[in-house]
């Protein structure tokens, strides 16, 4: 579905956000990219939606191929055009319009107005919260409500690859879990996700395959269920061995403890770690 | 939504919902009955200067960029209608065409000169389009100024008056009395100016109502997420700009009909400014808002010129004291303070106010719900009319003048 070969991104021309990585999202796969602050996961997600140069950054070499077409030369509205819709860090909800109006912006790239109702459809479906909202401005939702807006959104434009970036950012650890059921059936639905997480419990509770970013490079890969289980993204991730962290660990986003009961459950997965080889 | 699908006019003011805007558009249409030759001629000029605003509210009110360039188009829109219907003498050329056909071309005109812009227009942002678009007016100024052939240089051209095939709008040819009121040049062109007023407004309703409204306003609310969802941001900037500055071609082409005459002066870029209160006043994003900016900004010097004689406070131009254009500017800069600090969505936050009295406290859940939409629009507003407010402030500090 989704590949991506040895990606470079910088901003400004200075600083060096992506060093060669590389990832496949598989057909009806689900991908979760963990990383702490500054490790690229944004970067890597607006890389493939096209939206480097809003903020300043730049494709220096490597290449995005859906299905084996490339849309690394592509602006932003034709590779949504292709599949590839994006939902952006901290919701980014159209607050001056109504949810409606934000709903019918999703639609911006559709094909035919047949498929507009039947995204609309399952949008209603998804999110029964929206139809008795749809005539507030956007603003005045809460943040979950929000969030279930902006992939509402993205799903109005029948997306075959959705790309989420932190959706639990900011959210009760209820909203959180509602969120990832809601990811889960999207993907029931066969659109594949790229999810991007701090929130390494629900992330890898999702994901069939995971990578690690570090630094702008892919430190680990492998099974979603292989990386749960290995030593150092529980260390870094998932809150477990608090006082064996040495101090290049101590970051000031590693995960909060309200998630740390919910992966050590998790923790039983098989040790099937590969080390990534660039 | 079934509103929506009724035809044509009917359609259009049915579904404005308001019967405010069609008890306005009747008391309009028997205006001409009634009312003396300089109040339809002020009305003639409100009327151009309405589309004027509509235009760019559409750009800036709806699209969230902020032009400076809009006398620009405007003196397009004048100087190509001047050039191509009037006939050439003493060093001024003209082309003679029929007036209709001479206005339509004008706008076309108009707007191919958006459309070279445009690519500036669709990459800068805000406050930075404000800029850019200033270079416009200075080398519209210069090009005005030098280009005697086409616009008749620094004293500027004549215009000739508008005609349809078989019907001119002057005095005579032909001869017309309706219901006992003889209809001379002012009385058909009040109607004129109505009848495009009120399409523009009714095309621009449209437009915002439609699928390309709602990517415009998303453009504006965030253009990265406007982005991910698949809307060309630079695509629809540019087509905002682009139908702006045909608005702005038409309203010039109105101005230099009720002026009769075109000269630099006419289009600096004080004129701009005056736009741009225009829409603060009326409240950004709002049409109907703009037409009511519109008439009170271009309206209320001519106003207070008709009547300094019997104002007290008034005194003749040049004599010292405080004339009608200074007046005026008072005014309507007090009018933006007032209106920046405590209505930022202007006269049409106003105007939900008042409906909203009217109506009673909460008269069904679907009034909350518009009255809840209408109080967010109302603080997110407070961010760009300021912002909007500044730069009239800043571009012109001839519009409060010191005294």
């Amino acid at each position: 579905m989704l590949e991506v070969a040895d990606l470079s991104v910088s901003y400004g021309g200075a600083v060096q956000a992506l060093r060669k990585v590389s990832l496949q999202v598989p057909e009806h796969g689900v991908l979760t990219v963990l990383g702490s602050n500054g490790a690229g996961k944004s970067t890597l997600l607006r890389a493939v939606s096209g939206t480097l140069g809003r903020h300043g950054g730049r494709r220096d070499s490597g290449t995005i191929t859906v299905d084996g077409a490339p849309i690394h030369k592509q602006d932003a509205a034709s590779i949504v055009r292709t599949g590839v819709v994006q939902v952006p860090e901290g919701r980014r909800v159209f607050g001056r319009m109504t949810v409606e109006d934000n709903l019918r912006a999703g639609a911006a790239a559709a094909r035919s107005r047949a498929a507009v109702a039947r995204a609309r459809e399952r949008v209603n479906e998804l999110f029964p919260i929206l139809v008795s909202r749809s005539r507030q401005p956007a603003a005045l939702l809460s943040g979950g409500e929000q969030q279930m807006l902006a992939i509402g959104r993205a799903l109005m434009s029948d997306p075959r690859l959705l790309l989420l970036d932190e959706p639990s950012l900011g959210l009760a650890p209820m909203m959180i879990q509602r969120v990832g059921e809601i990811v889960a059936e999207i993907h029931k639905q066969g659109v594949c996700v790229v999810l991007v997480e701090q929130n390494a419990t629900m992330a890898l509770a999702l994901a069939d395959t995971a990578v690690v970013l570090d630094v702008g490079q892919v430190s680990l890969a492998g099974s979603a269920a292989a990386l749960a289980a290995s030593e150092q993204v529980q260390r870094l991730y998932l809150g477990h061995g608090a006082q064996a962290v040495g101090p290049e660990v101590i970051r000031p986003d590693s995960t909060d403890g309200s998630v740390g009961d919910d992966g050590r459950e998790r923790a039983a997965g098989t040790r099937t770690l590969t080390r990534w080889q660039p | 939504m079934s509103r929506a699908k009724l035809p044509g006019l009917l359609g259009a003011l049915t579904s404005l919902r308001r019967w405010p805007t069609v008890a306005l558009f009747a008391i309009a249409v028997v205006i001409p009955f009634y009312a003396d030759e300089f109040w339809l001629r002020t009305g003639f000029a409100v009327f151009a200067a309405v589309i004027g605003a509509v235009g760019l509210n559409l750009l800036s009110g709806t699209t969230g960029q902020l032009s400076l360039g809009h006398a620009f188009f405007l003196a397009v829109g004048a100087i190509s209608y001047s050039f191509l219907s009037g006939e050439g003498s003493g060093g001024i050329s003209g082309l003679g065409l029929p007036p209709l056909l001479a206005m339509i071309i004008a706008v076309a005109v108009s707007g191919l000169a958006g459309l070279l812009f445009s690519p500036v227009a669709a990459r800068v942002r805000g406050l930075y389009l404000a800029i850019a678009s200033l270079g416009l007016v200075v080398a519209g100024q210069h090009i005005l100024n030098t280009a005697t052939p086409l616009t008749g240089g620094f004293n500027g051209r004549s215009v000739p008056d508008f005609s349809l095939p078989g019907f001119s709008f002057s005095d005579s040819d032909p001869d017309l009395t309706v219901l006992g009121v003889p209809f001379g040049q002012a009385e058909r062109l009040w109607y004129l100016g109505l009848l495009l007023a009120a399409l523009s407004i009714i095309f621009a309703n449209n437009l915002l109502r439609g699928r390309s409204g709602v990517a415009l306003e998303a453009v504006r609310d965030n253009p990265l997420a406007a982005a991910v969802n698949g809307v060309d941001v630079a695509a629809y900037r540019a087509r905002a700009f682009l139908l702006s500055s045909m608005y702005a071609g038409l309203s010039g082409v109105l101005y230099a009909l009720s002026v009769g005459s075109v000269a630099p002066e006419s289009f600096t870029i004080e004129v701009s400014v005056q736009y741009l209160v225009m829409i603060v006043l009326g409240g950004l994003g709002s049409m109907g808002g703009a037409a009511a900016g519109a008439a009170f900004v271009t309206a209320l010097p001519l106003v207070l010129q008709q009547y300094s004689d019997s104002l007290p406070f008034l005194s003749a131009p040049g004599s010292g004291g405080v004339s009608y254009a200074d007046a005026a500017r008072f005014a309507y800069g007090a009018a933006v303070v007032l209106i920046v600090l405590v209505e930022p969505t202007g006269a049409a936050g106003l105007a939900r106010r008042a409906r909203k009295h009217l109506r009673g406290p909460a008269s069904s859940s679907d009034t909350n719900d518009r009255e809840r939409k209408k109080s967010t629009s109302r603080t997110s507003t407070q961010n760009s009319a300021p912002m909007v407010a500044a730069a009239v402030i800043a571009a012109s500090p001839d519009t409060i003048p010191e005294k």
